[in-house]
């Protein structure tokens, strides 16, 4: 009975480490798409 | 509930909840994110190496260094301010800031390859918004002041704008919009990302917080400046910038290259009108005006510093005298073009040696040094705000 409920909670536990995790990979994911594909490459005239 | 859909539901909830205590964070590190013991943007932690630095880092460099009772002054500007041919030690801006004294604060915002009204010029124009005491020195060419968008540095621009930084410029939206309607499809479609990332960014932070992941814990894109180790803080790379190589050394590649560069300064200018006469092309005095009114806020205006920057006389020494005349015509020119606007400005360099400079335009440690003099010199000039 314990251990089901602890298998449970640690299951609860994982989705929610998960489901976190997501959303900050998400909120990475817009500052990836907006960075540029090519450096800027310094040249001096 | 059954436990499967309980599952479902603690992870359909936990995304957005991860999301938004990204957010927070972002916004948190909007408020105090900036590199340690800065001196200068090196190219470890500028645009060469993928590293964008938000506005909020400049304003958090800026902020945290002023106190009441002290002048900010701002440098932006090119690579000439930023001090290429100076190492970290030997920079023009530690020499102004300990001729200056306690009074002012000097925090050095340029970047190699911006324009006079990028970067430095927009968080001065912020701080001025906020009512502190400002300064701002930069520098540019004779008919150079390009736009605050469209280049390397125009998303802090977006930045700034979407942040409501700025001061209300019907002028700069007004130019800004003409030039992006003459534009090729892919410059417009590359301002309408900016402007979206901007947008985006001022809700969700995400700028902030992962530059400031990579600069104190991690960095997660692969760049040719950091190829062997790319992963690492930032913080960690050393600004490498060196001093101008021994006087032999210098100026003897390229030279007709070079040359041509100094030429150019001024012959698409002026045009002769008898032996050492010169006259200026209006198109190019009248657009330079146009650009300055449109760049730079008045309130920006009256607090700026502008330097012409001369080349090395190395180089002037080689024009013929025709052409040292133009030279000189041309710098007292637009030195009026940009008084006429109210903004002080000074040719800088003229009297300069060989040993002064590093390359045919920045300056070695000793010009650096004479730079900070003059500086010190117009900075204690300048009418308090």
């Amino acid at each position: 009975m314990n251990s089901s409920r602890i298998r449970q909670s640690g299951a609860l536990a994982l989705r929610l480490l998960l489901g976190l995790a997501i959303g900050v990979f998400i909120h990475y994911l817009l500052y990836r798409l907006f960075l540029p594909v090519q450096p800027f490459i310094y040249v001096a005239f | 509930m059954s436990h499967a859909k309980l599952k479902a539901l603690v992870f359909l909830v936990a995304i957005p909840l991860g999301f938004a205590l990204a957010v927070w964070l972002g916004r948190d590190a909007a408020r105090y994110a900036k590199p340690d013991k800065f001196v200068r943007f090196h190219p470890g932690i500028a645009p060469e190496s993928l590293f964008y630095p938000p506005f909020s880092t400049l304003e958090n460099l800026a902020l945290a260094r002023w106190s009441p009772g002290r002048t900010l002054v701002i440098i932006g500007g090119n690579s000439i301010l930023n001090g290429v041919g100076q190492s970290d030690q030997n920079l023009w801006s530690r020499r102004l800031q300990e001729e200056l004294g306690e009074r002012y604060v000097v925090v050095n915002l340029s970047f190699r390859g911006a324009l006079p009204c990028e970067a430095g010029a927009l968080v001065a124009e912020t701080l001025i918004k906020r009512g502190l005491p400002v300064i701002l020195i930069s520098s540019t060419a004779p008919a150079t002041v390009g736009r605050v968008a469209g280049g390397t540095y125009g998303y802090l621009y977006y930045e700034a704008q979407a942040h409501n930084r700025l001061i209300h410029h019907p002028a700069r939206d007004a130019n800004l919009a003409a030039w992006e309607e003459t534009a090729t499809p892919s410059v417009r479609e590359q301002q309408a990302e900016l402007r979206r990332a901007a947008a985006l960014d001022s809700w969700f932070h995400f700028q902030a917080l992962w530059h400031h992941i990579g600069y104190r814990y991690g960095f997660t894109t692969w760049t040719q400046v950091t190829r062997n180790r790319f992963w690492r803080p930032r913080d960690t790379i050393l600004d490498e910038g060196t001093d101008a190589r021994p006087l032999g050394d210098r100026f003897r590649e390229q030279l007709d290259a070079e040359l041509a560069i100094t030429r150019a300064f001024s012959a698409g200018l002026a045009e002769s009108t008898g032996p050492l006469s010169w006259r200026a092309y209006t198109p190019q005095t009248g657009l330079t005006g146009e650009l300055i009114d449109a760049m730079f806020p008045p309130a920006v205006r009256a607090r700026t510093i502008m330097l012409l920057n001369q080349n090395a006389l190395y180089y002037r020494s080689r024009l013929s005298p025709a052409e040292r005349s133009r030279d000189d015509f041309v710098f007292a020119t637009y030195e009026q073009v940009w008084r006429d606007r109210g903004v002080v400005c000074h040719s800088v360099g003229a009297n300069f040696t060989d040993e002064d400079y590093a390359d045919r335009t920045h300056l070695a440690p000793s010009g650096g040094r004479k730079l900070a003099q003059l500086l010190a010199e117009y900075i204690r000039q300048f009418s308090p705000p």
